[in-house]
């Protein structure tokens, strides 16, 4: 499994304070089935603001102490991008971090309330760039649990989804769990991460998640999502992805998941 | 004559046309009908085969509308009922019966003898009796008085044996009913004769007590002994009172002589009486010989005086004669009053008994008048039961219902009646199905011929793109199915855009027209299928060719060519990304001229933006670098993005997609394309290839073998036959319709006839431009 979104560098950001404290995340990811995790820490967030240089500066630091310890861990550099109107600008001016720093996917982290407007806009630009935007845990924003199909228009547009894990699982509640396997059914999920703070409060690893998503998808798609579309992005290689549909909602869903899991093939 | 020699081969073709269509339907929706027959047929078979059989007993009754009896007159022919009247009284009897035969206390009865209640048919119904109910049939037979009752069950002898039961409790029933009202009658009259006996008895004595107490033999004999007297008193009576007043006439008259007032001698009585008529004889004659005596004796003389004593004792005498007379009558008189008082008395006292007589008379006329009264009653009433224990003995009544056969276990069932049901269901699936056909084909308004889409934009078609098998689209490894021809150069699909492209190149796309816009009205038509093999046919001759996804809604190509969809066309239009179109266009695998720009990222304004003014440059720099440019465009009546690209590229390829194609949608399409003064070259028919009665092989079939049959005798008509042929040609499609014909014998031929078809094939599309 490759895990494309933690916060798992110490001191950038609200993710680990201390280096022992990322070492033992990496353990815990190592630990359970992680070959890889890319390390993606807040910018252009108001509160942290991190740039490429410290980014690649903490991932080498991390990677050395893992080989030090013996971890067998890769550690990529990436970053959990806040949406600015001009990122497309600062994108172009190469400031900001892409996913593998491979300059072809954007971690995109979007408020987590409204989905702002001219989105569609800037995700455009951005992909004028060359560059597709990976839309973060947008189960977890309001709108979206309102309504799972807004997100097909993104998806049709060419931009990425990617869930939390715990929000698969359950930990993080009722509603962005059914906003998640609502998501799923659409094929409107391309992309399962962690997004992993500490040890205790969102700790890493995607077995959990990965249990649970066998019970709803076929098994090369539990594996797309979570080892084959990671390694390309990490390659910079294109993705083909499937066509979205209508997501299941509400009540429907559990007569649904049944055809949901037949027909499942993607990648 | 001219006019009169084409009439006869313009009606054919019209009527086969007409009849033609219908068939054309039928064959183009051949699986509705079909389908729904094989349905209906299945589901009837599958239900007869597997309902129980149900057998039907059955039983013949004769119903005589009433009894005939011979003992009264008048129920044996009615006059006053007459002809109709009885034949109409008879009707309602025996519709009577026929209600009476299955109502409801006999079912019932039936009904809980053999326990049906419990049976599952009847278990849970809520009117179990009217279900029950419905299992028996009276059917009368017509003009006779015969009935059938039937009984349908599952059980043959079960059947048997209810209608038995049913039948034999009817006609007992009927005959209770007949008797109980005679019987109740009949009791009636015994109890009224039990009543009258003992009254017409005392009547009679009392009766006979009062003959004996009043000594009556019989009241007329009596009675006329009682007139007879009376009758004689009466006379006497008369008699009597007749003397009397005789004789008190005359004692009147003598009595008024004694008083004076006459003189006695005039008396009838002293007058009739001789001793008085001789005393005065003598009292004359003496007188005489006294006068005589006197005038010759004179006074003194003896004799004179014994004259004188002799007339003295004369008139004496006749005084007390005169006297005596008189006294008799008076004794006359008294004895006739005093006979006469007597027979009034006796008639009083007679009359009295009158009186008395003809009370007891009364009295007795009164008893014999109710004794007679009640015998007579008695009479009848003892007549009448007599007649009626008559009758009953005989068992006349209720006898009028016979049984003409028993129910008998039937042998066969009647019910499923398998080949009926079949039949039926055939006949009802074919027609269910074809008017589904035709209503389906009603409530269709797509486009199907190429006559519709023909007048809609005023242009030919030039390709009728068959309907693309996708058995093996979807497999790994295969191309896509819009790539079909790549995989077989010798497919249908690919002959249809080999005529597509002749006809392009016919219409300018070999020089002077270099970009053309692949377009449809509505989505799923075929238009990356048509822009891709238009693409790869222009490639293939040679030319250098870019395939363009202008489709920023929706975009297909780089799926079908498996190629990133970015960078594109988007980044060429917003500048973004690339840097000029060498470094967006991608080789497509295989084809050596084509050359592939995808969408690029999907815009959330795709029209906003094919409206940039890069576009009009970055056609300019396609049609220099390349020799044919063909868009693949978004649907022209849902979006605005083809009309907006239409203004830079004006040359339009419709795809229509036959029994998809909404006409209104198309008719909005041609709308678009009038208004923003494209110009399009020609029509794609997608799916158009079905075999066999589809619309446009109907249309070659009807084309091509026209006339060649028809007699030729006439030289001024097969001129006009033949220019009329001539004529119609022109109005086919650029090659394409001849192409239908060439086909199919191609497919029966050789490989050297086949090239020798498609060499033909060629020659007739050069042509035909």
């Amino acid at each position: 499994m490759i895990d494309i979104h933690t916060h798992i560098l110490p001191g950038l950001d609200d993710g680990p304070v201390h280096m022992e404290e990322s070492l033992a995340m990496c353990r815990m990811a190592a630990e359970d089935g992680a070959v890889a995790i890319v390390v993606s820490p807040h910018m252009f967030n108001d509160a942290y603001n991190v740039t490429r240089e410290d980014i690649l500066r903490g991932v080498a630091l991390l990677q050395r102490r893992l080989q030090a310890e013996n971890v067998r861990l890769t550690i990529r550099p990436g970053a959990d991008v806040r949406v600015v109107p001009d990122l497309d600008g600062l994108l172009r001016q190469g400031l900001v971090m892409t996913l593998g720093n491979s300059g072809k996917y954007l971690l995109v982290e979007l408020p987590q309330d409204v989905l702002p407007m001219g989105l569609s806009q800037l995700l455009f630009s951005i992909q004028l760039l060359g560059i597709t935007p990976i839309i973060s845990h947008p189960e977890r924003i309001l709108d979206v649990q309102e309504d799972p199909s807004v997100m097909i228009e993104f998806v049709e547009a060419g931009n990425m989804v990617q869930l939390t894990a715990a929000s698969i699982t359950g930990d993080l509640g009722d509603r962005p769990q059914k906003c998640a396997f609502a998501l799923i059914s659409g094929r409107l999920a391309h992309l399962v991460a962690s997004d992993a703070h500490s040890i205790h409060g969102r700790p890493p690893g995607l077995s959990q998640a990965a249990a649970r998503m066998q019970k709803l998808l076929p098994p090369e798609e539990v594996e797309d999502i979570l080892f084959h579309r990671p390694l390309r992005i990490l390659a910079g290689e294109y993705i083909n992805l499937p066509e979205p549909r209508k997501p299941n909602t509400d009540r429907r869903k559990r007569l649904s998941w049944g055809w949901t899991v037949r027909s499942g093939r993607t990648c | 004559m001219n006019n009169h020699s084409a009439a006869p081969w313009i009606r054919p073709s019209e009527i086969s046309l007409h009849l033609k269509d219908y068939l054309r339907v039928v064959s183009v929706r051949r699986w509705i009908p079909i389908s729904v027959f094989a349905l209906v047929v299945l589901s009837v078979a599958v239900w007869v085969f597997v309902r129980a059989p149900i057998y039907r007993a059955e039983s013949l009754l004769l119903i005589e509308p009433a009894k005939v009896n011979l003992t009264e007159f008048k129920e044996v022919y009615d006059p006053t009922l007459g002809e109709a009247g009885g034949h109409l009284a008879n009707q309602e009897f025996l519709e009577t019966q026929y209600k009476l035969i299955v109502c409801r206390p006999i079912l019932e009865r039936t009904f809980e003898e053999f326990h049906f209640g419990d049976m599952e048919e009847f278990r849970d119904k809520k009117e179990p009796i009217e279900a029950f109910a419905k299992l028996f049939s009276v059917v009368p037979a017509r003009r006779s008085r015969l009935a059938a009752v039937t009984f349908e069950w599952k059980d043959p002898e079960l059947a048997a044996r209810v209608l038995n039961f049913l039948v034999t409790g009817y006609i007992s029933d009927y005959r209770n009913r007949a008797l109980g009202v005679t019987r109740e009658g009949l009791e009636a009259l015994r109890q009224k004769n039990e009543e009258l006996r003992p009254q017409v008895e005392t009547k009679a004595n009392e009766l006979q007590k009062f003959m004996v107490k009043y000594n009556m033999v019989s009241l007329e004999k009596t009675q006329n002994i009682v007139v007879e007297r009376l009758k004689e008193i009466n006379k006497n009576l008369i008699d009597v009172e007749k003397k009397r007043i005789e004789v008190e006439s005359d004692y009147r008259s003598i009595e008024r002589a004694l008083r004076g007032d006459i003189k006695v001698e005039n008396l009838p009585e002293i007058a009739r009486s001789e001793t008085i008529r001789d005393l005065k004889l003598e009292y004359i004659k003496t007188k005489q010989r006294f006068s005589d005596l006197g005038k010759s004796f004179g006074p003194n003389h003896p004799e004179v005086k014994a004259a004188q004593a002799m007339l003295d004792a004369i008139k004496e005498k006749t005084e007390t004669e005169m006297l005596s007379i008189l006294g008799s009558v008076k004794s006359e008189y008294d004895r006739a009053l005093r006979q006469e008082r007597q027979l009034r008395a006796e008639l009083k006292k007679q009359e009295e008994e009158v009186m008395d007589f003809n009370k007891i008379a009364v009295q007795y006329k009164v008893l014999t008048d109710e004794s007679e009264t009640l015998s007579k009653t008695y009479n009848a009433v003892a007549k009448r039961i007599e007649e009626i224990e008559i009758a009953t003995a005989a068992g006349s009544k209720g006898d009028n219902i016979f049984i003409i056969t028993h129910p008998r276990v039937p042998a066969k069932p009647v019910k499923p009646r398998k080949a009926f049901s079949l039949m039926l269901a055939s006949f009802v699936g074919l027609s269910l199905g074809l008017g589904l056909c035709f209503f389906v084909e009603y409530l269709d308004t797509t486009i199907k011929t190429k006559d519709d889409v023909e007048s809609l934009f005023g242009v030919p078609v030039i390709g009728y793109v068959p309907a693309i098998e996708e058995d093996d689209a979807g497999g790994v490894g295969q191309a896509p199915p819009e790539l079909h021809l790549l995989r077989d150069s010798r497919s249908p699909v690919a002959e249809a855009f080999r005529s597509i492209r002749t006809a392009l190149a016919f219409s300018g796309m070999n020089g002077s027209l270099k970009n053309v816009l692949v377009t449809s009205a509505s989505r799923g038509e075929g238009k990356s299928l048509s822009s891709v093999n238009i693409a790869v046919m222009m490639a293939q001759t040679g030319k250098r060719v870019i395939l363009i996804d202008a489709d920023m809604r929706k975009p297909r190509l780089h799926k079908i060519f498996s190629a990133p969809s970015s960078p594109g066309l988007s980044n060429l239009l917003a500048g973004e990304g690339v840097s000029g179109l060498r470094e967006a266009i991608q080789p497509v695998a295989g084809i050596d001229g084509l050359k592939l720009l995808t969408c690029g990222p999907l815009p959330p304004n795709p029209a906003e933006l094919l409206n940039n003014p890069r576009m009009k440059s970055l056609i300019e720099e396609m049609d220099k670098e390349f020799d044919v440019v063909v868009f693949d465009t978004p649907p022209l009546v849902s979006v605005t993005d083809a009309a907006v690209l239409s203004q830079h590229v004006r040359n339009i390829v419709m795809v229509v997609r036959s029994f998809s194609t909404q006409k209104e949608l198309l008719s909005r399409a041609r709308d678009i394309v009038v208004e923003t003064q494209s110009r399009v070259l020609g029509i794609v028919l997608n799916n158009a290839d079905v075999p066999r009665g589809t619309y446009h092989s109907y249309y070659y079939g009807d084309y091509y073998g026209y006339g060649y049959g028809a007699d030729d005798d006439d030289g001024d008509g097969t001129h006009k036959r033949r220019r009329h042929k001539s004529r119609r040609s022109l109005e086919r499609p650029l090659a394409v319709a001849p192409y239908a014909r060439i086909r199919k014998s191609a497919a029966l031929a050789s490989d050297s006839t086949k090239r020798m078809c498609r060499e033909a094939l060629e020659r007739l599309k050069v042509r035909k431009g």
